[in-house]
C-alpha cells in the first residue's frame, strides 16, 4: 500500500495558517456590556480568578480545517494498493427440471441422462478445486446450494426431481452467470436445442450447454371442457377432451374417460384421429356418473405427463331456492327463470312466514334481513337492516359503479352498472364479506355487493335490489347472468366440488376460497393460513380442507411448450455440448496490477462540509450578537 | 430563531403606537375585563360582588322564607312550582377602579423603539383601552426610580383615550433604586377594592418584589403583575465575548466571565427569578404573566392577554 500526493507542491497553502491564528489570537478589546440588572448576575458571581486564556473559537478550527482541506484536495492525494489477483472462479451447475425433461430417452427419461451427467460434471470440477453452485431451473431459478465441493454437489444433484411445469430455463441461466462472475462457469444440463435458450451475450459467454434428447413425438390432453351445472338435466351433461398433436405424422388415440372411484360408473372411450400438429376433440354426451373424473389418452408416446387430465362434473341433486320477500313481482319472475333450469325447486315465503329452519339450499332475502341469520346459503338483496351477516350502513346514497373485483358472482357480467338502480340501501363493511362491487358517491367509496363466508357457508349481499322486469327481459343480460351465478355460486354442489387447476398455479387461502389445509398427491400435508398460496409443482389428486369440508384439488398439466418435446437430432450442426462463446481473455502472466484510489473527492466533500459547518457558525454568532441574519 | 427573527427592531415603529392603531382597537372592542368576582358581561357593568344583600338588584341565591323575611322578595313562581316559601336574595354591586401602575426606572430602559418600557406601556394602552370601553374608571401611574411618582386619572370613557396616549407616550426610563413597594404603598393608600396591574421587568430582589405584592393586596385589591422582559434579558449568548457588565439603573461595573457555564448559570437564575415572582403572585391570588419584547405586542395580545383575565366576548 503506497500513499502519495499528486501535485506536492500545492501543500504549501497550508502555511497561510500562521496568519489566519494570528488574526483570530489579536485580542480585540471590548466596551463594557450594559445590562438592566445585575441583581441576578451579582447572584451567580464566582470569584474572579486569572482571566482565562482565550480560546480559539470553534469558527477559527472551521477554518482552518476548510483552509486544510482545500490545500488537501488541491495536492490530490491518493492510495495505491496492489490489485487482487482474480476473483476466485465459481462454477454453477444448472439442471433443467422443466416438465418437457420427463420425455422418454433410451432407457429413461431426458432428465435421468441429463442428471447423472450433471453428477458427473459435479465431480469433475470439484476435483479441479472448484466451489460449486446448484441451481434448479424449474419455472424460477432454485438455488440447492452454493459453494459445495464436488461430492456434496453430486449428492445434491441425485436428489433432485423433475417439475410437473413449465421451466424457464433462461432466467436460470441468466441468474447463474450473474452469479458465476466474468471469470466463473455455467455448466448447464437441458433438452433444450440451440437457438434456445436465448441468452444474454455474457451468460453465451460463460454457459457450456449440455443438450439430452432428440426427436419426439407426443400427444397431449389440451383441455377437459365440461359443460354441465347444477341445473342441468339428468346425463344432458357434456364433456369435451381436446387432444393435440405435436407430431410430425397423423396419430389415432384412444381417449378414455372415467371417474376417479371406479365404483361410481363405466369407463367411456372415444378414439380421435389427429392430424400432424393440430388438435382434435373427444366429445363425451350423457355421463353415468357425477364427480371427479380423469381423461386419459391410451397408448404411449414420448411424454406421459400431459397425457392425463381431469374434470369435475356437478352433482345433480335438487336444489331447493327460497325466496323470502314481499315483491310477487320478482317471485314471478325468479320462479319463470329458475322453472327453465332443471332440478331446482323454488318457492316464495313472505318475510313473516320465514323460520331460521325453513329447508333450502339458498335463501334469498329481498329488501329484508333477519335477525337470526339461516344455517344455510343465503343472498341478501338490498337489506334494510343488517344482522350478523351483513352489516346495513346509514341512509341511502346514490352510487356510482368504481371498481369490479374478479369473482365468480360477477364472471359474465358485461355491464354490471345496469345492475344498480331501484331501492339501493348502504351497505358497511361487513366481517366475512369481500366487496365486489365497491361504488363511489360524494367522493367516498361505497360498497355494492359484497361476497364471502366461513366454514362452508356462502353469503352474498347485494346494495341493490333485483329488477322484476330484467328476469323476465331476455336483453336484460346482466342482470339475468347475474341472478344465475348468484344461486350457481351459493349452490351447496359448487361449494363442496372440487377445485380444477393446472401445475404452475398457487391456490391461495383467500375469502372467496378458504383453504387451510392442503394434501399432496404424495400425502405430504401442508398448513395455509389468511393469504398465503401454495404452489402447485405436481400434476395429481390433492385434498383441501375448505371450511369444515374436505374437497378434491384435482391438478393436470397442460403446456403446449412442454408438450412438444421435438428436438433436432444430435449431430454436428446440433452437437451434444455447446461451448461458450468465449472472448480473448487477458494474459494471467501480466505484472502484478495497482489499483489507485484518489482521495480528491472525499477531501473536496470533506471541503463543502466545513464550508457549510463554517456558515453556520457565521449565522449562530450573529445571532448570538443580535444581528439580523435575514 | 423564528421568534427572534421576528423581533421588533430597534428604531422601528413604537409599539404603543401600534396599541393606539385603528386595528388593535378594533380588536380590542370585543374583548372584556373580568375581576375576579365580577358578575356582568355587558359593556360597563364590571361591578365585584359584595356581601349579599337584600338591597341589591341583582339576584344571588334563594334561602328558604324566615318569619321577618320581606314578602315582597318571596319567590311566588318558586312557590307554585315547589311548594315551598323560598326568599330572593340579592348582590349589591360596587364600581371597581382599575388602576394601571408601570415601573419607569432606568433598567427598563433603553429608551427605543421596542424596548421594554415601549411594551409596557402598549400593554397599559390595551388594558386601559379595554378598561375605558368597558366603562371602568382608570387611574394611570408611573414609578420612576427615583422622585414622585407621575399620575393621571381618573379617567372613563373612550373620550379618554388620548389623554391615556399622550400619557404613556411620554414615559421615559430614569432613576435608580427602584422600589416599587414605597410607590405602591403611597399610590393605593386607602384604596379599598379595585383592580390593579402592575407592570415592571422585577429585575430586582425577592423581598422586594413580595413587598410590592403586599402593597397592592394590603387595600383588598386584585393584582395582576406582567413581567416584560428584553431578548437581552431573556438570552445572555450575546455577552459571550465580553469581560465587563454595566447596569444600566445603577451604573455598577461586574467583572465577568462569559463561559458557557456563566451564561447557563444565569439563564437557571433567571428562570429561578421568575418562577419566583410566579409563586409570589399566585400565594396572593393574583395573575402573573410574562412577556418578552421580541415577542411583539400581538402575541401578548393573542396568548398573555386571556391569562390576565380579558377575555374576548362574541
Amino acid at each position: 500500500m503506497r500513499f502519495g500526493w499528486e501535485h506536492p507542491a500545492t501543500l504549501a497553502a497550508l502555511a497561510l495558517l500562521a496568519p489566519l491564528a494570528w488574526l483570530w489570537l489579536r485580542r480585540r478589546r471590548r466596551p463594557p456590556a450594559t445590562v438592566s440588572s445585575l441583581v441576578l448576575w451579582r447572584r451567580i458571581a464566582r470569584p474572579q480568578g486569572p482571566r482565562r486564556e482565550r480560546r480559539l473559537p470553534p469558527l477559527f478550527v472551521a477554518q482552518a480545517l476548510l483552509l486544510a482541506a482545500g490545500a488537501t484536495a488541491l495536492a490530490g492525494p491518493f492510495l495505491a494498493r496492489p490489485a487482487p489477483p482474480g476473483p476466485t472462479r465459481d462454477a454453477i451447475v444448472v439442471l433443467d427440471v422443466s416438465a418437457s425433461m420427463q420425455a422418454k430417452s433410451a432407457g429413461g427419461s431426458r432428465f435421468d441422462a441429463a442428471r447423472e451427467a450433471a453428477v458427473a460434471r459435479a465431480r469433475e470440477l470439484g476435483g479441479a478445486g472448484r466451489k460449486l453452485t446448484v441451481v434448479a431451473a424449474g419455472s424460477e431459478p432454485r438455488v440447492l446450494g452454493a459453494g459445495l465441493d464436488g461430492e456434496r454437489a453430486a449428492r445434491l444433484l441425485e436428489a433432485v426431481k423433475v417439475d410437473d411445469v413449465a421451466g424457464n430455463t433462461a432466467a436460470a441461466v441468466e441468474f447463474a452467470s450473474a452469479q458465476a462472475g466474468p471469470d466463473g462457469t455455467v455448466d448447464l444440463f437441458t433438452d433444450l436445442a440451440p437457438p434456445d435458450p436465448v441468452l444474454s451475450r455474457d451468460a453465451r459467454a460463460a454457459t457450456t450447454l449440455h443438450r439430452f434428447g432428440e426427436g419426439g413425438a407426443n400427444l397431449a390432453i389440451a383441455a377437459v371442457r365440461v359443460d354441465a351445472s347444477p341445473f342441468d338435466a339428468a346425463g344432458s351433461g357434456r364433456v369435451l377432451v381436446t387432444v393435440r398433436s405435436f407430431a410430425d405424422a397423423p396419430r389415432a388415440v384412444e381417449v378414455e374417460l372415467a371417474p376417479l372411484d371406479p365404483g361410481r360408473g363405466p369407463t367411456l372411450r372415444r378414439r380421435v384421429s389427429v392430424p400432424p400438429r393440430t388438435s382434435e376433440t373427444a366429445a363425451f354426451d350423457d355421463l353415468p356418473w357425477t364427480g371427479a373424473s380423469a381423461a386419459r389418452l391410451v397408448g404411449g408416446d414420448d411424454l406421459p405427463l400431459d397425457d392425463r387430465a381431469y374434470g369435475w362434473f356437478p352433482p345433480r341433486r335438487t336444489l331447493r331456492v327460497v325466496l323470502v320477500g314481499d315483491d310477487p313481482a320478482l317471485a314471478e319472475a325468479m320462479e319463470r327463470l329458475l322453472r327453465e333450469v332443471e332440478h331446482t325447486e323454488f318457492r316464495t315465503l313472505p318475510p313473516a312466514e320465514w323460520r331460521p329452519d325453513a329447508a333450502a339450499d339458498v335463501t334469498i332475502f329481498d329488501g329484508f334481513a333477519p335477525p337470526v341469520p339461516p344455517p344455510g346459503n343465503v343472498a341478501y338483496l338490498a337489506p334494510r337492516q343488517g344482522n350478523p351477516d351483513v352489516t346495513v350502513g346509514p341512509a341511502p346514497v346514490e352510487s356510482r359503479l368504481a371498481e369490479t373485483r374478479d369473482h365468480a358472482l360477477l364472471r359474465g357480467v358485461q355491464n354490471p352498472a345496469t345492475l344498480l338502480g331501484g331501492r339501493a340501501v348502504g351497505l358497511a363493511a361487513s366481517p366475512g364479506l369481500q366487496p365486489i362491487m365497491v361504488g363511489r358517491a360524494e367522493g367516498r367509496a361505497t360498497v355494492l355487493a359484497a361476497a364471502g363466508g366461513e366454514a362452508g357457508r356462502r353469503v352474498v349481499a347485494t346494495a341493490f335490489p333485483l329488477r322484476p322486469h330484467d328476469l323476465r327481459d331476455p336483453d336484460a343480460l346482466p342482470s339475468l347472468v347475474f341472478t344465475l351465478n348468484l344461486v350457481r355460486w351459493l349452490s351447496p354442489a359448487v361449494a363442496d366440488g372440487a377445485l380444477v387447476r393446472t401445475t404452475g398455479e398457487r391456490v391461495i387461502n383467500s375469502a372467496d376460497e378458504p383453504i387451510t389445509r392442503i394434501t399432496a398427491p404424495d400425502g405430504s400435508k401442508s398448513g395455509l393460513t389468511t393469504g398465503e398460496g401454495f404452489p402447485l409443482d405436481r400434476a395429481g389428486v390433492y385434498r383441501v380442507l375448505s371450511g369444515s369440508r374436505e374437497r378434491p384439488l384435482l391438478v393436470g398439466f397442460a403446456d403446449p411448450g412442454e408438450s412438444d418435446v421435438r428436438r433436432p437430432p444430435i449431430d454436428e450442426q446440433a452437437p451434444a455440448v455447446v461451448a461458450p462463446e468465449r472472448t480473448a481473455r487477458p494474459p494471467s502472466d501480466a505484472a502484478p496490477r495497482e489499483t489507485s484510489t484518489s482521495w480528491v473527492r472525499p477531501a473536496l466533500l470533506g471541503l463543502l462540509g466545513l464550508m457549510l459547518a463554517e456558515w453556520l457558525l457565521v449565522v449562530a454568532e450573529a445571532r448570538r450578537r443580535g444581528d439580523d441574519v435575514g | 430563531m423564528a421568534a427572534l427573527s421576528r423581533a421588533q427592531p430597534a428604531g422601528g415603529p413604537r409599539l404603543l403606537d401600534e396599541a393606539f392603531s385603528p386595528a388593535v382597537l378594533g380588536a380590542l372592542e370585543r374583548v372584556r375585563m373580568r375581576a375576579r368576582h365580577a358578575s356582568g358581561e355587558r359593556p360597563g357593568h364590571t361591578p365585584v360582588r359584595g356581601r349579599s344583600d337584600t338591597g341589591g338588584t341583582e339576584v344571588d341565591r334563594h334561602t328558604a322564607y324566615a318569619p321577618g323575611d320581606d314578602l315582597r322578595r318571596i319567590d311566588w313562581a318558586a312557590y307554585a312550582r315547589l311548594g315551598e316559601l323560598l326568599t330572593r336574595r340579592y348582590v349589591a354591586e360596587r364600581e371597581v377602579p382599575v388602576w394601571l401602575v408601570l415601573d419607569s426606572s432606568a433598567s427598563m430602559g433603553p429608551d427605543e423603539p421596542g424596548g421594554k418600557l415601549d411594551m409596557a406601556a402598549a400593554i397599559a394602552a390595551v388594558v386601559g383601552a379595554v378598561a375605558l370601553a368597558g366603562g371602568d374608571r382608570v387611574h394611570l401611574a408611573a414609578l420612576p426610580g427615583e422622585g414622585a411618582p407621575r399620575e393621571a386619572g381618573p379617567l372613563r370613557g373612550r373620550r379618554s383615550l388620548p389623554v391615556l396616549r399622550s400619557f404613556l407616550a411620554t414615559l421615559a426610563p430614569q432613576g435608580a433604586g427602584t422600589d416599587l413597594a414605597d410607590g405602591l404603598a403611597k399610590l393605593l393608600r386607602g384604596l379599598r377594592r379595585g383592580l390593579v396591574f402592575l407592570v415592571s421587568d422585577f429585575l430586582f430582589e425577592e423581598d422586594a418584589i413580595e413587598r410590592a405584592l403586599d402593597a397592592i393586596g394590603r387595600g383588598r385589591c386584585e393584582g395582576k403583575v406582567v413581567q416584560v422582559l428584553s431578548r437581552e434579558d431573556r438570552d445572555p449568548s450575546w455577552l459571550h465575548d465580553r469581560d465587563v457588565l454595566l447596569d444600566r439603573e445603577t451604573g455598577e461595573m461586574l467583572p465577568f466571565d462569559g463561559s458557557p457555564a456563566t451564561l447557563a448559570r444565569y439563564e437557571a437564575a433567571l428562570n429561578a427569578h421568575v418562577a419566583g415572582l410566579h409563586a409570589a403572585a399566585a400565594r396572593r391570588a393574583m395573575m402573573a404573566s410574562l412577556t418578552t419584547t421580541d415577542a411583539g405586542l400581538r402575541a401578548f395580545l393573542r396568548d398573555e392577554l386571556p391569562r390576565l383575565g380579558l377575555r374576548l366576548v362574541r
